[in-house]
């Protein structure tokens, strides 16, 4: 240690030739001279290397959590707690449900399958829809309103969370599609008949809301200089279908 | 020389037996690995200054270890553990720094 004063009195070799640069010094210290301290001190590098060694080549220092601090386990075991409650809680609601389907309950399981069969259907358009909705007129003599305009539409229909939508005479389904042909807009195939109307069944309030925030479609479509026209209806009937493939 | 040797031995020895550490002993080896850097830079510096005695670096190195070792374990008994290694850490750091610009004094005279 350096700072052991009594280091200088037991000091070893080399008292007299105090005019040596400190080179020298070094070179001279390290100097191979087998001798016995020297294993000793060769020994304790030997354990020195291999403390560094082991430390750096550590199996799993790459896993966080070995080093991580208690707070951060703690909160990390909490979460897989909560994580855990809440699987469990739809693991219990999902084998009830199960236990209830199974359990020869079959009006249960009767009423269940009707209502996705009610709810696929609306999606799919292969049954009327009736209930309150949006009713969407668009005067368009110019022609500036194209294919991208009623997507859009549809989109943000959809967003507002309208169940049906009928374009014109045809039912807004999975697969309808939208294009501009030669004499105007093309609905899957069919050309579009003038003035444009947009049926959306859903929440009235909601579905005009929708439609006439900025940058909505009131605003596009007029901002192009055709007419844009919604109202509200208590009782609006989708009453086109599409063809069911399956039914 | 023998230092040297010693260190490359080490090295290799810990790269290819690949010793594993017993888990009781892991929170020691940084303090143990500071403490006898801490111990090597002042035999380092006992070297520049001419008053070397490998006695003395041997016990020291060992006490050195020994010491910081304890230190930790007693923080840990006491419930301050991290706190203790880091205060032991940043002491160790001190002097290795303080030898390290005797060393650089002596060498380079600057």
């Amino acid at each position: 240690m350096a700072d052991d004063v009594e280091g200088t009195e037991v000091a070893g070799a080399g008292e007299g030739t105090d005019v040596r640069s400190p080179m020298s010094t070094l070179a001279r210290q390290l100097a191979f001279r087998p001798a016995r301290p020297h294993l000793v001190i060769g020994l304790l590098f030997v354990v020195l290397g291999l403390l560094v060694t082991v430390a750096v080549f550590r199996p799993g220092t790459d896993e966080p959590w070995r080093t991580a601090r208690t707070e951060d386990l703690v909160q990390i075991l909490d979460d897989l707690g909560a994580r855990e409650q809440r699987l469990d809680a739809e693991t219990a609601r999902l084998s009830g449900l199960q236990s209830d389907l199974e359990s020869g309950s079959t009006i249960e399981a009767l009423a269940e399958s009707e209502r996705q069969l009610e709810a696929l259907r609306v999606l799919t358009g292969t049954t009327p829809v009736y209930g309150p909705g949006l009713r969407i007129d668009l005067t368009d003599p110019e022609g500036v309103i194209d294919a991208a305009v009623l997507l859009d539409a549809v989109q943000e229909l959809r967003d507002a969370g309208a169940e049906a939508i009928q374009v014109g005479d045809t039912r807004v389904v999975v697969d309808t599609w939208f294009g501009d042909g030669p004499e105007g807009i093309v609905v899957s195939g069919e050309p579009l008949a003038k003035p444009i109307t947009i049926l959306a069944i859903g929440d009235p309030e909601g579905l005009a809301v929708a439609m006439s925030i900025p940058g909505g479609l009131a605003d596009s479509v007029r901002t192009r200089g055709a007419g844009f026209e919604a109202s509200t209806a208590q009782a609006l009937t989708i009453s086109v279908t599409v063809p069911s493939t399956t039914q | 020389m023998i230092a040297i040797i010693g260190l490359l031995v080490g090295i290799a020895v810990g790269i290819i037996w690949h010793p594993v550490v017993p888990i009781w002993l892991e929170p020691y080896l940084p303090i143990a690995i500071v403490a006898a850097i801490d111990a090597v830079f002042g035999g380092f510096r006992a070297i520049m200054e001419r008053r070397f005695d490998e006695r003395i670096f041997v016990v020291s190195f060992l006490s050195n270890v020994l010491i910081a070792s304890f230190l930790v374990f007693l923080g840990d008994q006491l419930g301050v553990g991290a706190q203790m290694s880091t205060g032991v850490v940043v002491v160790l750091a001190m002097r290795i720094f303080a030898n390290a610009a005797a060393i650089r004094r002596i060498l380079f005279r600057a």
